[in-house]
């Protein structure tokens, strides 16, 4: 009996495990999810550009299978390759997913997004396309674009906005308030 | 009663005039006032100087660091305004001026509110200090009103119960230096759990002791107002313990410890 009760799990388990990739998701790329049905190319290979300045770049995602496809989700992302330098990259794009529209085969789509360079150092930024559905064919159906190299050079500015006009003025006035504050009192006390 | 009443009040109110401007000119003429105020905008201005030059501060961290500057101009501004008070009596006591001043014809509730009123100054100087560093760091996220608007209001009561609190302790205390002691170190005990890491914060106990401690409450709701936008009624009820902190300080500052108010010190020491 105990081991006809663990024997019926583990079967059930084995048949959901091989009948997964197969069986159609809702809103799953009708491709199958292969990763050969979708290629992503990057409208730039390379950006310089300087912290805190911001820039656009155009991903181009194509269908080159044979079927529609439908429901693919596009994802950007920041690697760091820089040592030490921490990326956030929810900070690196307002909006890192967007949904792709159904692609004919042949037919391609343009998403666009925006970069903001938020830290300095040397990254490299992806879009990876992942067709909507089970974590199984999700895991399989990745197609990974060629990786942006980014350069982004730190420009330490001394008076950024004014701010040494600030920093510096106002505890000046005070100063010069203090001392002559102290000298009337001294003219006044003789 | 009423006519008798009356003139007590006027009286205590024209003690406490009387009290408050006297110090006031001590402190801002002739005292610690200013220079105190000079160190003051030197802190702010190395915070601000750090914040603006960091161009890689995005929109939420910009606000983030309006949000530091106000904790920071809190709990300097309080602490000195609290320094200031701890001195008021106990400093008179150890530099044998307070028997003149006991013997002098104001009224001990008189004496007390006007050493308050003139300590409380030095707040009321610190967030004006504050303000062309926060309109700095905040004029490009919008975060101006907010920011002095929580300092303004929150500050205010923090700034008030650590004050009074000041006052009642150097009411009580022996001598100068226990005076400061006991109040630096009720001010860096309430401070302390604003340091806890999130975790340590959340649970029933942890919000419990966050709406409690006057500290951690005011800085909850600056932050709400600064960095999560949120309006000025929506977090009003994490004021609470500043607000029954500030009024009960106060009260036990010029109603009940005057009548400690010895030349030896009553309680502590």
């Amino acid at each position: 009996m105990t081991r006809r009760r663990g024997l019926a799990p583990a079967l059930a388990c084995v048949a959901i495990g091989v009948a997964a990739p197969v069986a159609p998701a809702a809103g799953a790329a009708s491709g199958g999810g292969s990763p050969a049905a979708v290629r992503v190319g990057l409208d730039h290979a390379r950006v310089s550009t300087r912290l805190g300045a911001g820039f656009g770049l155009g991903s181009t995602i194509t269908n080159v299978g044979r079927r529609t496809l439908a429901g693919l989700v596009a994802h950007l992302n920041v690697v760091s390759l820089t040592n030490g330098v921490y990326v956030d990259p929810e900070d690196w794009s307002p909006q890192r997913t967007q949904d792709v529209p159904a692609l004919a085969p042949g037919q391609s789509a343009r998403i666009g997004w925006r970069v903001n360079a938020v830290n300095g150092g040397r990254f490299a930024v992806y879009v990876v396309t992942v067709p909507r559905g089970s974590p199984r064919i999700a895991s399989t159906g990745l197609a990974i674009g060629p990786p942006l190299g980014l350069r982004v050079t730190e420009r330490r500015v001394f008076n950024s906005g004014g701010v040494a006009f600030l920093t510096i003025g106002l505890p000046g006035l005070l100063g010069l308030a203090t001392i002559g504050t102290r000298a009337t009192r001294r003219r006044a006390q003789r | 009663m009423a006519t008798v009443a009356a003139p007590s009040r006027s009286s205590a109110a024209r003690d406490t005039g009387v009290v408050a401007g006297q110090e006031l000119r001590d402190l801002w003429l002739a005292g610690r006032g200013l220079p105190l105020m000079v160190a003051f905008s030197l802190l702010l201005s190395v915070i601000t100087y750090l914040g603006a030059t960091n161009q890689s501060l995005n929109f939420l961290e910009r606000r983030e660091t309006v949000n530091l500057t106000v904790q920071v101009a809190v709990a300097v501004g309080a602490l000195l305004a609290m320094v200031v008070a701890g001195d008021a009596i106990s400093g008179e006591r150890e530099r044998g001026t307070l028997e003149s001043l006991l013997l002098a014809p104001v009224s001990r509730r008189g004496l007390a509110a006007g050493k308050l009123l003139s300590a409380l100054s030095l707040w009321l100087a610190a967030l004006v200090v504050t303000g062309p560093y926060l309109w700095f760091l905040a004029r490009g996220v919008g975060a101006f009103t907010d920011a002095v608007g929580a300092a303004a209001i929150a500050g205010t009561l923090v700034a008030v119960t650590f004050t009074a609190l000041g006052i009642v302790i150097s009411s009580l205390a022996r001598s100068n230096r226990l005076s400061l002691s006991v109040s630096l170190f009720t001010l860096l005990a309430l401070y302390t759990p604003t340091q806890l890491p999130a975790g340590a914060k959340q649970g029933w106990a942890g919000e419990l002791l966050q709406r409690v401690n006057p500290v951690t409450a005011a800085e909850h709701y600056i932050g709400k107002v600064v960095i999560n936008q949120h309006g000025w009624t929506q977090d009003a009820a994490w004021l609470l313990s500043p607000f029954v902190g500030a009024v009960a300080l106060t009260f036990v500052a010029v109603g009940v410890a005057p009548r400690f108010m010895s030349l030896r010190g009553s309680a502590l020491g």
